[in-house]
């Protein structure tokens, strides 16, 4: 690992073995904060089941489907953060890019969340209208549709999720079974390890299965972000005919993992100690798609808003004015600043890419301004009262969250937390043998009057 | 006391570096000295001084002036000539949005080229101390000092294994 | 990528530099078949002026045909420059080093060819300026801002002088190696153009930083030039062309459009100018993985637009994909542009012999642009030969001679101002082949030696 500082010295690097002591002994001993936060994250998460409850008691009948708006949001919103952020690690994986390593475990891990996403997708699906007599996706499409097909596609996408974080923790999960002192946590990691002992024919399939697993993750998640919008917002303005959106969510979504796989070093960090894994190399390396996901993220929705503009038919003058005009103007404003704006203004200069707090804060930032934005898309739609109609007429008022819209929201992203910390008390949360592969194909060595790292590109 | 340039011609980077430091040693100040070479080499590979610049400065006032263009323009041209077309209004800040980021963007990169260049302290009208077969490979060390000290220069470059060594009166 | 064989400078610029320092007959027979075929572009071009629109294809209800078609083609092909180059600068890619030259010089040639089109179009091209610039002050008539053919021209000149200027300033330590290299006027000549370059750090850093900062603020200027181009069509009412995906949707197209021509330009050029020292299997290798990416986030926004055009299943709309899809000419057509830019291609480059093959790579990537030609075709015509409640006279279209020797006129003049370039400069660029030499090192892993590079940071 290195800090990625201009001034490089002979210093000797750490080894493999240096790496898989630290990391086995933090992961032996979790500390007591971490069972602090644990029993925090799992009282805020059964706030959220109470939450829950209550809106299953008011029912789901059509008139209560506006209820539905904020649960349906928070799912969206878990969607593009939590569960994107595995795309960042297969991404970076097939791009062999080499400041990857210690990151990969993190995002991986967070794949887990897929699990509560498919839970949460269900009760989302029977809020939905039938898509009789009304625009949708599935045209005339038989079997189920939307819901069947939307629970095999978040379904497909938590298995492959936990397939690649399975997968590609093996070998970790030999090096636990094998140092943990014995006991029930040791038994349980010794099974999920299959008995990996690292051959080479293991290594072989090990790497192409990473890679294939991460490829079908890739292509995977942007069918799923096409199915929510059009399923849960498009599908349910009159009027609405933007083809672009779902490209438009999928590239939030990469800026949510981003951002988020930032905060989330940020507060390894803090919390953690984990400084030496989580470097400004990795900031700064990352900083980089965040800005330029950013950039995306702007010019579709102007490709959008550009083509209502001139369209200025009723459909779409509606539509603009209830999504960005008038009733949901504050949110897409919020969004704006924090989706566009900030990473534009703040990430343009190289100091505060280089940085850790530069963009951990900008991270943060697109984290809460992707929420705000599935606030904005997603309870704006189900606030529609009828959407049979051609034209939206009327168009509905804003909708503010109640206390168990709240309770939700707090518990549901608590969740996600709460699962990722009890994932990474079986799998280390940070990769050691990847890690230690990548040492081995760095090297420090004079270059005239200087140093210079020499990088290697396995495979 | 007039200055003097001499440049020493090395075939072997390695030596050039080496030569630098040498000079250093031997008291010569690094903002004297300097080193041509054909192509890029690692930044501090000849340990040589590092140049301070304010290039970032430039895109800012060229985007600024660009901006400042493309606001003339379209809010001009709409306010001078008030005609309603397409029921869109008179002032449209959507359309004027796209030749204002045009402008600006091409400000930008007009003014980036020319504080390139500027930085670069280019363009040069003669060469002066040059020697053609640095574009062929060849390192060329320059020192940049009083009269006195070019002797002491001269065979600090050439003890660091200069094939050739130029000079030219400042 | 790794070096096969280390070569030196003084190689490397002999080996670069062999077209530019002598001229080969078979430059001068290809220059001159070029300068024909655009001569008779030009004839053709003469003679529509004297007749009149009238000798095109063109006819109501469908006013834009080969031209516009051709415009978008060119713009298209322009992108790949901005995309290789500023990409892989960006991304510090090794492997852009033999390319980064020649896609942006086809970037500046093909917007130049692309901008010709819709003066041609026009039939009285000195009209045009009277749209477009503000520089009337008698009259106090204005252009209109609100009308995105304003935006085109405005668009295209900002992306002509950048990517201009951006091929000089990559180009000024290589004119210097050439002013090195000669003598007499033509040492003047390139001792002006390269403004006294010595190379020292300071240059060097600048030169760098210069290749970062411009590629930056340059990918913003590629991605909203086709965006505009395609907004000419989504900010208006027509059927099929008023969707919200066209902006990226002409962009990614662009895009694969573009580098597939790189792929052919670059195989060409390894052929003609014997640079088989520098364009190695690994690079066409790695362009066509990049392709793979490209082709299928298209193939996305393809579909996108094809399932949200017939989302609220409007009259207009389904009878433009109707004819698109059913009705020959146009489906015959659409077959043949969705399995050339799609469906053949793509499965053939997941087959690693056929990425390291020049031959395979050649013809497709040939395929990949015959097939978006015609996309761009299928996208305007049936758009606006559809019925609709007003059109009394009603026929499909068919390009006249004069339109198909003006198309192939300005692929003649895309290759021949390239040719004409390579005669005066380095389609590789040589410093940075250079550079590129002086970063290959290795490390030692067991018995495995493993090729590496040096990382500065």
């Amino acid at each position: 690992m290195h800090n990625g500082e201009h001034e490089l010295t002979a210093g000797p690097l750490p080894t493999h073995q240096d790496v898989a002591r630290d990391v086995l002994g933090r992961f032996q001993d979790l500390g007591h904060r971490y069972w602090g936060w644990v029993t925090v994250l799992a009282f805020l998460f059964i706030l959220g089941i109470v939450g829950f409850i209550i809106r299953l008691t008011e029912g789901f009948d059509d008139e209560n489907r506006a209820n539905w708006g904020y649960f349906v949001a928070t799912l969206a919103f878990i969607v593009t953060t939590f569960t994107a952020m595995p795309v960042i690690s297969a991404g970076l994986r097939l791009t062999k890019a080499n400041w990857r390593r210690p990151l990969t475990r993190v995002t991986e891990n967070m794949a887990i969340t897929g699990l509560l996403v498919v839970l949460m997708l269900i009760p989302a699906l029977i809020a939905l209208p039938t898509i009789d007599g009304r625009f949708s996706i599935w045209f005339e499409f038989p079997l189920g549709a939307p819901g069947v097909w939307d629970v095999i596609g978040y379904g497909t996408l938590a298995l492959i999720g936990l397939a690649l974080l399975w997968g590609v923790a093996l070998p970790d999960l030999a090096a636990a079974r094998d140092h943990l002192p014995a006991s029930s946590r040791q038994r349980v990691i010794g099974w999920l390890s299959l008995g990996w002992v690292g051959g080479v024919r293991q290594w072989r399939v090990l790497y192409q299965g990473s890679l294939l697993a991460g490829a079908m993750y890739l292509l995977t998640y942007p069918l799923v972000q096409t199915l929510m919008i059009s399923d849960f917002h498009h599908g349910l303005i009159p009027g609405l005919k933007d083809a672009i959106i779902p490209a438009t969510v999928v590239v939030n979504g990469l800026q949510g993992a981003v951002g988020m796989t930032l905060l989330t070093m940020y507060l390894m960090r803090r919390l953690g100690n984990y400084e030496k894994y989580f470097s400004v190399e990795q900031f700064w390396a990352l900083s980089k798609p965040l800005l330029a996901f950013s950039l995306l993220w702007f010019y579709f929705w102007w490709a959008s808003f550009i083509t209502f503009w001139y369209g200025r038919q009723p459909g779409e003058s509606e539509v603009i004015r209830l999504l960005v005009l008038d009733e949901y103007r504050g949110a897409l404003m919020i969004s704006f600043f924090l989706n566009f704006i900030g990473p534009l203004v703040a990430l343009v200069w190289n100091p505060v890419r280089r940085s850790v707090w530069g963009p951990a804060l900008v991270g943060t930032g697109v984290v809460i301004g992707a929420l705000v934005n599935q606030v904005r898309l997603y309870v704006s739609a189900f606030s529609v009262a009828d959407p049979s109609q051609h034209v939206l007429h009327p168009r509905p008022a804003t909708q503010w969250p109640d206390a168990p819209d709240l309770l939700i929201m707090v518990g549901a992203i608590s969740g996600c937390v709460l699962l990722f910390m009890l994932v990474s008390k079986i799998i280390p949360v940070v990769s050691i043998w990847e890690i230690g592969e990548g040492l081995r194909l760095v090297k420090v060595r004079r270059y005239m009057n200087r140093y210079v790292r020499v990088i290697a590109k396995s495979h | 006391m007039a200055n003097t340039k001499l440049m020493g011609l090395f075939q072997d980077p390695e030596q050039a570096a080496g030569a630098m430091t040498k000079l250093k040693e031997d008291g010569f100040p690094v903002e004297d000295l300097d080193v041509y070479s054909g192509s890029p080499f690692p930044e501090g590979s000849f340990g040589e001084h590092e140049p301070e610049m304010r290039l970032f400065m430039f895109p800012l006032v060229g985007a600024l002036v660009g901006f400042a263009i493309g606001l003339l323009w379209t809010a001009g041209t709409q306010i001078s000539y008030p005609l309603v077309t397409g029921g869109k209004p008179l002032l449209s800040i959507p359309p004027m949005t796209i030749i204002m980021y045009e402008n600006t963007m091409l400000g930008a990169i007009i003014f980036t080229v020319l504080g390139v260049l500027f930085e670069s302290r280019l363009p040069r009208r003669n060469l002066g101390l040059y020697d053609d077969r640095i574009t062929e490979g060849y390192i060329g060390v320059i020192v940049d000092c009083p009269e006195e000290r070019a002797s002491a220069a001269e065979s600090a470059l050439q003890s660091a294994g200069a094939e050739e060594i130029k000079k030219e009166e400042g | 990528m790794y070096y096969r064989r280390t070569l030196t400078d003084a190689q490397i610029n002999r080996e670069l530099l062999d077209v530019v320092l002598r001229t080969p007959m078979w430059w001068v027979i290809i220059v001159s078949i070029l300068g024909l075929i655009v001569a008779g572009a030009a004839s053709a071009f003469g003679f529509m002026m004297n007749q009149g629109l009238g000798v095109t294809g063109l006819q109501q209800p469908i006013f834009w045909g080969f031209f516009i078609t051709n415009f978008i083609f060119w713009v298209g092909i322009s992108h790949a420059g901005v995309m290789i180059s500023a990409i892989l600068r960006l991304s510090q890619a090794e492997w852009r080093r033999p390319m980064v030259r020649a896609a942006e010089t086809m970037t500046v040639f093909a917007l130049m060819t692309s901008l010709l089109q819709p003066l041609i179009h026009a039939g009285r091209p000195w009209r045009i300026f009277y749209w477009v610039f503000p520089y009337d002050w008698a009259r106090g008539i204005w252009p209109d801002v609100r009308s995105p053919l304003v935006w085109d021209p405005t668009a295209i000149i900002t992306y002509l002088t950048s990517s201009t200027l951006f091929v000089y300033t990559a180009l000024i330590p290589d004119l210097a190696i050439i002013r090195d290299r000669s003598t007499g006027w033509r040492r003047t000549v390139y001792g002006i153009l390269a403004l006294g370059w010595h190379g020292n750090p300071r240059q060097w850093k600048l030169q760098g930083i210069a290749g970062i900062l411009l590629s930056a603020l340059i990918l913003p200027v590629f991605v909203s030039v086709h965006s505009i181009v395609s907004w000419d069509f989504g900010v208006s009412l027509v059927p099929s062309w008023h969707v919200t995906v066209f902006a990226p949707y002409f962009v990614i197209g662009a895009v694969h459009s573009g580098v597939s021509a790189v792929v052919t330009l670059m195989i060409l050029m390894r052929k003609l100018y014997k640079l088989e020292n520098f364009i190695w299997e690994e690079h066409i290798d790695a362009v066509a993985r990049l392709l793979i990416v490209v082709a299928t986030a298209w193939l996305f926004f393809f579909w996108l637009d094809l399932v949200f055009a017939l989302w609220l299943r409007e009259e207009q709309e389904m009878t433009v994909w109707h004819l698109r899809l059913f009705e020959p000419p146009w489906s015959w057509l659409f077959l043949v542009f969705i399995v050339f830019s799609y469906i053949i291609p793509v499965p053939l480059w997941m087959f690693r012999r056929v990425r390291r093959s020049f031959t395979w790579m050649l013809w497709t990537s040939l395929m990949v642009n015959v097939g978006m030609f015609l996309e761009r075709l299928i996208i305007i015509v049936p758009a606006l030969m559809r019925k609709g409640p007003w059109t009394f006279t009603y026929d499909t279209y068919r390009p006249s001679a004069v339109e198909v020797t003006l198309i192939v006129g300005s692929i003649a003049l895309v290759v021949l101002l390239l040719m004409l370039f390579s005669k005066f400069f380095p389609l590789i660029p040589i410093w940075e082949e250079k550079e590129g030499q002086k970063l290959i090192d290795d490390v030692r892993v067991g018995d495995r030696v493993i090729p590496a590079l040096v990382k500065e940071h």
